[in-house]
């Protein structure tokens, strides 16, 4: 992935994970904190990135979630990244802080949906939004019922990890 | 976006471009046309130079630490960096402390990420190269690239503003403003808090690919600065736009 992408990356999904990570922390200045590390780390590791694993999004929220993860063992939000790469976290004004907030608010499970794979997207929406049956599911896909649960299994699996930063 | 986002991705551009700016290796001309991309839509660019020795010209096709004149082509693969695609020089300069500069536009076929979305569109790239810049091993450069028929300036069309960073230290001395404006811009001003003004008058591109351009160095860290064009009767083009760091202050 190309340094372009990552910039990308960050314009397409920044706020939103930012909101994300505020609303596991409930903490903006915290929130900002894994939001630099996050995006910073996947500037360094860009190179790592293997599509035929997942999307981009999917990867990206992989990151932020091992930076949770770290940061629950550790009391403290790495900066390691960052500190590579030279990258200052900007400080947070009173606005941003209300913005982290609000968009801590956004972040709803719809919202998330968009961003699974295709396949599992389409799954989890024909599943539990539109309330199908997994066969029926199976057969407008063209694939088998295991196949179509274990797309629901982890596209709910994901969003779990997205909503509350854990599998 | 708030202040906090736009300065997140201003750091973490910077960081990019130092990284591209490591000695050249194989394969890595590509990767730096990648960041002239993302600074596509980017928000802004600016150049900003430290002091230094002056070491390490970029060489264009002179191979002297000069600006190529207007309507020279860079073919592709020639120029350092190796041009990614066939180039032509719209407008050429020098600022006080950065140094010679040139604008160049080339085509670009576009872009799109894994997911099948727009990168950036088929079109123009527009970008600026110092070719000599004071403190800094490599040129520095910077730019954007969009549609044909206005160079990526889709929200104000036919005027932006990018600015450029270099990760010199120490901190650096001048930020280069720079793009394009319509054929009636008479003047590029920009103004910052109280009495700061910097005005220049555009320059026209070539005939093959006409154009109004401009760059303008300031000092970093200004009070609220914007930039408008203004036309022959001396009334503002547009709004203006609002400069980022680092032309403004964070």
């Amino acid at each position: 992935m190309s340094s372009a992408e990552i910039e990308e990356l960050y314009r397409l999904h920044a706020r939103r994970m930012a909101g994300y990570l505020m609303r596991v922390t409930r903490d903006a200045e915290l929130a900002a904190d894994l939001t630099a590390e996050t995006f910073a780390a996947a500037l360094v590791s860009r190179e790592r990135y293997r599509a035929e694993l997942g999307s981009p999004t999917t990867w990206l929220y992989g990151i932020a979630a091992n930076k949770l993860r770290d940061w629950r063992r550790r009391g403290y939000a790495e900066d390691r990244a960052r500190r590579r790469l030279g990258v200052e976290r900007p400080a947070l004004s009173a606005e941003d802080v209300a913005e982290f907030s609000r968009l801590a608010d956004e972040v709803t499970v719809v919202a998330l949906l968009d961003e699974l794979p295709e396949e599992q997207r389409s799954a989890v929406r024909a599943r539990l939004v539109d309330d199908r049956a997994y066969g029926e599911i199976a057969v407008a896909e063209g694939v088998s019922e295991a196949a179509v649960r274990q797309r629901v299994s982890r596209g709910l699996s994901s969003l779990r990890q997205r909503i509350g930063g854990e599998r | 976006m708030t202040d906090f986002f736009g300065a997140l991705e201003l750091e973490l551009h910077e960081a990019a471009e130092r990284r591209l700016r490591r000695p050249v290796r194989l394969g890595q001309g590509l990767g730096a046309l990648a960041v002239l991309a993302l600074l596509a839509t980017a928000v802004g660019v600016a150049l900003a130079i430290g002091r230094g020795g002056g070491e390490g010209a970029t060489g264009q096709l002179t191979g002297a630490p000069k600006p190529d004149p207007v309507g020279t082509v860079i073919a592709k693969g020639e120029g350092d960096p190796p041009r990614r695609a066939r180039s032509l020089v719209v407008a050429s300069g020098r600022a006080p402390i950065s140094g010679p500069w040139q604008i160049e536009v080339s085509r670009t076929k576009g872009a799109r990420d894994t997911d099948g979305r727009v990168l950036w569109h088929k079109g123009y790239c527009g970008t600026l190269h110092i070719i000599d810049p004071p403190g800094s091993r490599h040129g520095g450069f910077s730019g954007f690239c969009g549609s044909p028929r206005n160079l990526g300036f889709r929200k104000t069309p036919g005027f932006s503003r990018h600015q450029g960073l270099t990760a010199s230290k120490p901190p650096p001395k001048e930020v280069l403003v720079w793009g394009r404006v319509p054929d009636r811009a008479e003047k590029v001003v920009i103004t910052a808090g109280g009495r700061t003004r910097y005005e220049v008058v555009p320059t026209d591109g070539p005939k093959t690919f006409p154009g109004r351009y401009y760059v303008v160095p300031v000092k970093p860290g200004l009070r609220k600065p914007r930039i408008n064009w203004l036309d022959a009767e001396g009334k503002p083009g547009s709004r203006g736009i609002r400069l980022l760091p680092p032309a403004s202050r964070r």
